[in-house]
């Protein structure tokens, strides 16, 4: 790999992680607290996941042996970063917010767009030419990724009928739905290794992990349940 | 030479064995988890002898890849499986959970030791002790602590555990890509970066429960 290259995804890496960082930090301190939800303490791991995988990725680039083909513990990082956000989604928000009423069926078929948009951003990672290894690394950052912007999506959508959080808290599903799709789009910049896009979509990615604990705050703080 | 590791073995494991079934009950649990430590290494270093046949991988990936995996799954998998069948009380984790990472260190320091005794000198086998040997225990000790906190929260159990298991494979990951890059004295001091913070916290956690149990007399 050139010396621009790894000076790049080396800037990009530290970006994502000095976000992650923040956002990490800014989690435990405003959701570790007893009586806040506990999909946005999942949402803070979810941070604090990504800023591992990130740190290792720094730390590769820093040393000049950075691996771009086949899995590395860093996208366990990843991987984690989307599991965390389902757990919060599914696993608490989803009970919550769908009664499984008729009324929620549009936006359950509505959100499949996310997944479709999501595997859309993976189509160019086939085109790639890259090693299997490498394609099976990404399809396992993509399979929880797929369900994590569907929950996502679908909780944006969702018809706020009798609890009024649900309002509350549409900015930061709209918020995460985002921030999931640009760390996609990271993961196809940096297959490519196209320095520049992965430059710019890291930077989307770090703004927007900022964002959606700002949201999240904000939408807590309406939270009445 | 080829069978090092099982010499080894026995004669570290055995006399700890003798001496975790005379000693008093409380002082068991870390004799016992120092020796579920010590063949979590024997095995590992089968299995990572196997993987890098099948891999065919060079040493450094085989470093900062797939030896964190496979170390930290097998260290936690005893942890894992005290917390989830026997007891998640914090201070029990706590014990086990160092006590898995530092047996499994001792072997793997005294393999290197063996293996590399001519390039071995006073200097390197203190950043191997406060290095690898830390690393390892502080590794084990993070999921042990973190399966402490996650198994409380029922719907976090099986995402925390995941991603307590990645945190100690990518610490881990990074200890060896720094200690074999030029910032190799970064890598070395890592481990005693991050077991400053814990034992703080340590010493905190028992001066809080000492000035209650004062308050409460």
């Amino acid at each position: 790999m050139e010396n621009t290259e790894l000076l790049y995804t080396w800037i990009a890496g530290l970006i994502a992680f000095a976000a992650n960082l923040i956002s990490f930090i800014y989690g435990l301190v405003h959701f570790f607290k007893k009586g806040k939800p506990l999909c946005m303490q999942s949402l803070t791991l979810a941070m604090g996941s990504h800023a591992l995988g990130s740190v290792y990725h720094v730390c590769q680039a820093l040393t000049g042996e950075l691996t771009v083909e086949g899995f590395t513990p860093a996208y366990l990082g990843r991987i984690g970063f989307f599991l965390f956000i389902i757990a919060g989604s599914y696993g608490q928000l989803d009970r919550i917010v769908d009664d499984r009423s008729p009324a929620m069926r549009r936006a359950r078929i509505l959100a499949l767009a996310a997944p479709l948009c999501a595997i859309l951003l993976y189509l160019p990672n086939l085109r790639a030419g890259s090693a299997l290894s490498t394609e099976i690394t990404y399809a396992l950052v993509w399979i929880p990724a797929l369900f994590a912007v569907y929950f996502n999506l679908k909780h944006a959508l969702i018809p706020d009928l009798d609890f009024g959080f649900i309002k509350a808290i549409r900015p930061y599903n709209i918020m995460t739905l985002c921030l999931g799709l640009s760390e996609l789009l990271c993961l196809t910049a940096w297959e490519y290794m196209e320095v520049h896009f992965l430059f710019v979509s890291t930077v989307l990615f770090g703004a927007l992990s900022i964002a959606t604990m700002i949201a999240a705050k904000k939408g807590v703080d309406k939270w009445t349940i | 030479m080829d069978n090092i590791i099982y010499i080894l073995f026995v004669s570290i494991s055995v006399p700890i064995l003798l001496m975790t079934i005379l000693v008093e009950k409380r002082a068991r649990l870390p004799l016992a988890f120092m020796l579920v430590g010590i063949v979590s290494s024997v095995f590992v270093s089968e299995v990572n002898g196997l993987l890098r046949t099948a891999l065919d991988m060079d040493i450094y990936r085989i470093t900062v890849v797939v030896t964190p995996m496979t170390e930290e799954l097998v260290k936690a998998l005893p942890i894992l499986y005290y917390a989830v069948v026997i007891s998640d009380k914090r201070e029990k984790l706590f014990t086990a959970s160092m006590a898995t990472g530092i047996g499994f260190a001792v072997l793997e320091n005294a393999f290197y030791l063996i293996n590399y005794s001519e390039s071995f000198s006073v200097t390197t086998a203190i950043i191997r002790a406060f290095g690898a040997g830390l690393m390892h225990g502080m590794c084990t000790l993070l999921v042990g602590v973190g399966i402490s906190f996650v198994k409380k929260r029922k719907k976090l159990f099986a995402v925390g555990t995941f991603g307590l298991l990645s945190t100690a494979i990518v610490y881990h990951g990074i200890y060896n890509i720094l200690i074999q890059s030029p910032y190799h004295m970064v890598g070395a001091c890592l481990p005693v970066a991050t077991y400053i913070p814990f034992f703080v916290w340590r010493l905190w956690v028992k001066y809080k429960q000492t000035k209650a149990s004062q308050n409460k007399s």
